[in-house]
């Protein structure tokens, strides 16, 4: 029954994994028995992440391979390097982004907009296209990425963020019709307000975690945790038939 | 997070469980070691999985208030507990034709079966999960509840009344650890489109058979029984008032003729 939810002998990539809801997903696909690649801009926060999940588990069950999202050549080694140092790539977890302002669409720069737009969306693609020939040439592989509940509202201080989830969520929609017949699934995770360093702004918020404590479905905020079993779901034989879905993962917020 | 998906020690209701996709579930929950028990109409209760060490059969109207109330009184009294009911029963009309060709009669038995059973089903569940500190209650609507030409106009519009029950419901129990969701299946072969199938096998159509769907097969009952267990489980503790739709892609496309999802469905 529970090979259903088994990672074991899957190769899994996940971008933005030395924190919050990347490394939640990591360590999860890892404690499935997945091999994970550890990703974000600093090596050194990969290098700990990864050591962490090989004193649980045990050595070589992650790997450190530091790759910034805005840089496609970047993105190019962190793939080929997994390839060549871990193995072919089943599972990619596209889960690094940014969101550099606050406020209304009005003030917003252009290179603010386009920053947002090319870590959401433009590196996804950049690195789902890297992962894609080998998935189609094996007829299988799994593509998750994260989004957010930004991506289903409109928004008074996220606008060009909430575009950027959107564009996510019909990412995975076109890559579901596109790549579905090689059996390659996309869909995408649509995370609440979670407990993360990238939403601290949202969850100190006095007024804002008392609204949630109050009147949320749940009476509360999520953990990163939380997230990680709808990737593993996603992932696993258990997800085999959900293709170009998006999975909210929010307590109910959005009902 | 615990890496099993372990149920040893809990309860699980599911209804439906006498074909296609309660019984792959029936015997998933019990597989995760849960006790279950496994409801059916009077003709079809014979069909469900009980004999299985952990399932026992019940035979139930799931749209008879009492005999809900009943279902989870045996939960309750024989095994101490209810964690999880999935209602899964539902029926989808065997009358042809349009919206025109239907009428009050068909419209009021298919609310009575795809609606008014779940909505008892969390009316009567939630309080029994609340008693003992939580639970899940997950309900089948399907992707016919997310648009048309998935199936008759009644179904279709009883399944979208079970979408937006999971939302109102998950809402209306907030704070009480009860969680809400619905599954949205597509093309699943089960008693229900078993039609399409036998006329698909019979013509040679086989292939035809998902071929507007992405992923170009129709799915099989354990892909939901493995989403509903999802849903029950710890890893989706913060999954609340979601429509899960597990359908190989089907409504993230646009059909390629329009009309032509019906006819698959139907097999007419």
């Amino acid at each position: 029954m529970n090979g259903l939810f088994d990672l074991t002998g899957k190769v899994a990539v996940i971008t933005g994994s030395s924190r919050g809801i990347g490394r939640a997903i990591a360590e999860a696909m890892a404690d499935h028995g997945a091999r994970v690649v550890i990703s974000s801009r600093k090596q050194d926060a990969c290098d700990a992440v990864a050591a962490a999940i090989n004193a649980k588990h045990r050595a070589g069950t992650a790997t450190a391979i530091a790759a910034s999202i805005s840089s496609k050549d970047a993105l190019q080694e962190l793939v080929d390097r997994t390839q060549s140092e871990v193995g072919q790539i089943d599972v990619v977890v596209c889960n690094a982004a940014s969101n550099p302002y606050y406020g209304p669409m009005s003030g917003i720069s252009d290179d603010q907009f386009r920053k947002i737009i090319d870590n959401n969306v433009l590196a996804n693609h950049w690195l789902i296209q890297m992962v894609l020939p080998g998935m189609i040439e094996r007829k299988d592989g799994a593509i998750i990425v994260v989004s957010s509940i930004g991506g289903l509202r409109g928004s008074a201080e996220l606008g060009t963020y909430a575009i950027s989830k959107a564009a996510d969520i019909q990412l995975v929609r076109n890559l579901a019709v596109e790549v579905g017949r090689h059996n390659v699934r996309a869909n995408a995770i649509a995370p609440g307000l979670i407990k993360t360093d990238m939403a601290r702004a949202l969850w100190e918020n006095p007024a804002n975690i008392e609204r949630y404590n109050t009147t949320h479905p749940m009476r509360r905020i999520g953990e990163p945790g939380e997230l990680a079993g709808a990737a593993v779901f996603l992932a696993s034989r258990a997800g085999s038939y959900v293709n170009g879905q998006t999975v909210v993962v929010d307590g109910g917020s959005t009902v | 997070m615990s890496v099993a998906i372990d149920f040893t020690g809990k309860v699980a209701i599911v209804t439906g469980a006498g074909s296609g996709i309660g019984r792959a579930t029936a015997r998933l929950f019990a597989a995760a070691g849960a006790s279950v028990i496994a409801a059916d109409r009077a003709d079809s209760v014979h069909e469900t999985p009980a004999g299985d060490a952990r399932i026992v059969a019940h035979q139930a109207d799931t749209a008879d208030e009492a005999a809900v109330v009943a279902l989870v009184e045996r939960a309750e009294r024989e095994f101490g507990r209810l964690d999880v009911f999935y209602a899964n029963a539902g029926i989808s009309g065997t009358k042809p034709g349009g919206l025109w060709d239907s009428d009050p009669a068909d419209w009021a038995e298919m609310a009575r079966v795809n609606l008014i059973g779940p909505f008892l089903a969390v009316k009567h569940a939630a309080p029994a999960m609340v008693r003992r500190g939580g639970g899940a209650i997950v309900c089948t609507a399907s992707v016919a509840g997310l648009r048309s030409g998935a199936g008759p106009a009644s179904y279709s519009a009883t399944k979208a009344g079970v979408i937006n029950l999971v939302q109102t419901a998950a809402q209306q129990l907030a704070g009480t650890r009860v969680r809400v969701n619905a599954i949205c299946p597509g093309l699943i072969e089960t008693g229900m489109t078993r039609r399409a199938y036998d006329y698909a096998r019979e013509h040679g159509k086989m292939d035809r058979i998902g071929q507007l769907n992405p992923l170009r097969r129709g799915g099989e009952p354990e892909e939901i029984a493995s989403a509903a267990l999802f849903l029950a489980s710890p890893l989706a503790s913060y999954v609340n008032g979601h429509a899960l739709v597990i359908d190989g892609g089907l409504s993230s496309s646009h059909p390629l003729t329009p009309g032509e999802l019906a006819r698959t469905y139907t097999g007419a």
